[in-house]
């Protein structure tokens, strides 16, 4: 719980910051640190414990599993807040200043309550992310919940309290989410209707800039350089094991068919909820849209074994097949994919397909030219959670079919077997794979916000 | 005294000068219209004189204060200087009387008292607990203006404060302003791309063109006797007449042989000139120069007719009482005299 608050606290002042000078400032290059910000996003956390444990093999504990952690989790607050800096109306600020506020007291009054709901959520969601988080605690040997969890369900006698373990692990993430969309409903009451606003122009670092670059940059390193470096000098060392290509290649496809399938699946079920709730209000709707959000809720460890009891006890005959992990994944990353169907399907104007059905066109054809506009949109939550489930652990660990290994797995077979070496070319593949829609991922959102 | 006194104000980012040594001007409890096309810096000498940028050189004073000068920056907090932004910029998150109130002391005894007094200023009383989102637009500009005013400011700045409103709230909520200020007795600057808005509201109009402020006078001044076409466009309409000498005070023109009421400086005067005919100085006259009717906008209380002169020359005219159709042939003379400025470049000969 410390870990958590820890986390939260950390990402939502560093992040806040980050986002301001990059958003804010005369930082040089910002444009470009704005994108390499968001590739901490794409090193799984546990990838990243594992370079460090690596190179320095004594980081056991509370404060390196805080500090990867922190630097894992702070884009969910830059990003976000990036975006409502460059929304912002920066005139408050101004007129602050000329009602006699100070620069600083100008900010706090005039800016910070702009950005309050979108930073404070982000903190959330980085709360979130580190008390369902089970590879880095447990590779740096930090007992949280989670890894609690999972050594009780090892342990075949602890089931029980392995399920009792959970349930409080989901109190305690409900609760979380219940305050994310708490601050993310309060978000609306900001907004004032008003035009296009200025935008403020950047404040000048002077003797600040160094130490601005250095802040910005570090996340970036502590979560994905050193990471991929001790990766890279583990990998030209060679090792013991000798790698085996074809294994390394079995593990790369099924990465790729069970996040793909995962993702379709969560696509499917979203596409549903995601028009209905953009298009169609009411009561039945908005608790469809809740109940789909349980996933945010919901540590991927504990959706992995309510998933192990309900297959054993319901559908023994589908205990540990390709389709339960599928519908794992499915049920942990809807709520991603929801995010993304509905603000892009919302984004476009009903007006749009009521156009269309006055031009001739038929009901289904006319939103089909809604569908095509949302595309984009729809496709990034497409690619969001197919990176997710790409770096998905603990549910991996515990639903798969025996003998099929992902890239996740298999790195977490090695490490936790000691095996360090064996597991750096499959830590760097999973990196690899999952940079690819990270960066096609960020360049869409970034140029859709300039 | 001068409430504000800017000299030589030079201003700009990187190598694009936006201010180019500006001079103005705004005598105690006066408004003050700046006009202007949107980039000629009128914004930028708002945030300039409220101290919210550094000027690259020029001073500025305040109440004969020097509050920018070489080597000077008073600080925006500490200039006594109201903002009213484009969009008002009320603090969503503060009710109306916590955003009048935001400039006044925390604890003071008079902080109640002050806000009652402005919300009835504004015509909001009873309002003072409504949130921002809850009023009209009209409104909300008041409160801006409240808000402003509430720590009795040397000056205030308004930056376009009624351009998100609809034509009609415009036109109440700039008697209100201008009638706020005056019981305030506080100087304001106003500065707008609207022609109507500075003429109807101000006490003076500067206008400004490329970073400078052009000419400095009262509104039917300004109106009547520009010191160029550029300053004559930002006022209103009008056309531009060559012609040549015919005696004193008198030009001859396409449309006749004309007064001439005004020159302005720099204008010449012998051989070829230019008059300046406002649109509503040309009336039918059976007498007059016949002109073809090309086009006809019908406002309700006049007619905006587009003539075409036997040589060709397009010219602007706001008839009312006469309802000519296109293609008609309308007879016109100019009424009150012209005023001369110099020739605009690229005019024909």
């Amino acid at each position: 719980m410390v870990l958590v608050l820890a986390v939260a606290l950390t990402c939502l002042v560093a992040g806040t910051t980050i986002a301001w000078l990059l958003a804010a400032s005369d930082l040089p290059g910002r444009r470009w640190l704005l994108v390499a910000s968001a590739i901490p996003l794409a090193v799984p956390s546990y990838v990243g414990a594992f370079g460090w444990l690596d190179t320095f093999p004594g980081l056991r504990g509370f404060w390196p599993t805080w500090g990867i952690l922190s630097a894992a989790c702070v884009p969910y607050v830059v990003l976000p807040t990036v975006a409502a800096l460059r929304a912002a109306d920066h005139s408050l600020v101004d007129v602050a200043r000329s009602l006699g506020r100070t620069r600083w007291g100008a900010f706090r009054s005039g800016l910070l309550p702009q950005l309050a709901p979108a930073a404070l959520a982000g903190a959330l969601l980085a709360g979130l992310y580190a008390l369902s988080d089970f590879g880095t605690p447990g590779l740096m040997r930090h007992e949280v919940l989670t890894f609690a969890v999972y050594r009780q369900y090892g342990s075949m006698v602890g089931r029980e309290r392995a399920a009792l373990l959970a349930l409080v692990l989901v109190m305690l993430a409900l609760a979380l989410v219940g305050l994310e969309r708490l601050v993310r409903g309060d978000a609306a009451r900001w907004s004032v209707s008003r035009g296009a606003t200025r935008p403020a122009p950047p404040a000048r670092l002077g003797a600040w800039t160094v130490p601005a670059l250095g802040l910005a940059l570090l996340p970036v390193l502590v979560a994905a350089v050193v990471p991929c470096l001790a990766l890279l000098r583990r990998l030209s060392l060679g090792t013991r094991r000798p790698l085996d290509l074809a294994e390394l290649g079995t593990a790369v496809g099924s990465t790729l068919l069970v996040s793909t399938l995962g993702g379709l699946l969560a696509l499917a079920l979203a596409g549903a909820v995601g028009v209905l709730s953009a298009r169609h209000r009411g009561r039945l709707v908005s608790a469809l849209e809740t109940a789909s959000f349980a996933g945010h809720a919901l540590p991927g460890i504990v959706v992995g074994l309510s998933l192990v009891y309900l297959t054993l006890r319901v559908f023994p005959a589908l205990y540990q097949t390709l389709a339960v992990l599928v519908l794992a994944y499915a049920v942990l990353f809807l709520p991603k994919a929801v995010g993304a169907v509905r603000s892009s399907v919302g984004a476009v104007p009903p007006s749009v397909a009521e156009v269309a059905t006055s031009l001739g066109r038929g009901r289904v054809r006319a939103q089909l030219v809604t569908a095509r506009l949302a595309a984009p949109g729809i496709s990034a939550g497409f690619l969001l959670v197919v990176i997710t489930a790409m770096k998905e652990l603990p549910a991996t660990l515990m639903l798969r079919p025996s003998g099929f290994d992902t890239l996740a797995t298999e790195i977490w077979g090695r490490t936790s077997t000691s095996a360090q070496g064996a597991a750096a070319p499959y830590a760097l593949a999973l990196v690899l794979l999952a940079s690819v829609p990270a960066v096609v991922l960020s360049r869409s959102t970034t140029w859709e916000r300039r | 005294m001068s409430s504000i006194e800017v000299s030589g104000l030079r201003f700009g980012y990187g190598s694009t000068a936006v201010l180019d040594g500006l001079d103005f001007h705004a005598e105690a409890g006066d408004l003050v219209a700046v006009i202007g096309a949107s980039g000629c810096g009128k914004t930028t000498l708002l945030r300039l004189v409220a101290g919210l940028e550094r000027p690259d050189a020029g001073i500025v004073t305040l109440d004969g204060v020097v509050v920018d000068a070489p080597g000077v920056h008073v600080q925006p907090h500490l200039r006594r200087v109201g903002l009213v932004p484009q969009e008002g910029a009320l603090f969503p998150h503060l009710d109306v009387a916590a955003n009048i109130g935001f400039g006044l002391p925390r604890r003071g005894p008079e902080r109640r008292a002050r806000i009652e007094e402005l919300l009835e200023l504004a015509g909001l009383q009873g309002l003072g607990g409504r949130m921002p989102r809850e009023l009209s637009g009209g409104q909300q500009q008041r409160v801006a203006l409240a808000r402003s005013l509430a720590p009795r400011p040397r000056v205030v700045l308004l930056d376009e404060p009624f351009g998100p409103l609809d034509a009609q709230t415009r036109v109440a909520v700039r008697t209100e302003v201008s009638e706020m200020l005056r019981q305030e007795k506080t100087t304001g600057v106003l500065v707008t791309h609207d022609r109507a808005e500075a003429l109807t509201m101000a006490d003076q109009v500067a206008v400004m063109v490329d970073g400078r402020v052009l000419q400095h006078g009262r509104p039917f001044d300004v109106y009547d006797a520009p010191v160029d076409h550029r300053a004559a466009r930002l006022l209103g309409p009008g056309t531009f007449l060559p012609g040549e000498p015919s005696g004193p005070h008198r030009v001859r023109t396409a449309l006749g042989d004309l007064e001439v009421r005004s020159v302005a400086p720099g204008a010449t005067t012998a051989g070829e000139v230019t008059a300046l005919v406002r649109p509503e100085q040309v009336v039918p006259d059976p007498d007059g120069v016949a002109a073809l009717v090309r086009t006809v906008d019908f406002t309700g209380a006049g007619v905006s007719v587009g003539l075409e002169l036997p040589d060709g020359r397009q010219l602007r005219a706001w008839v009312t009482r006469v309802r000519p159709h296109a293609g008609e042939t309308l007879t016109v003379t100019v009424r009150g005299g012209v005023h001369l400025v110099p020739a605009p470049p690229g005019a024909r000969p």
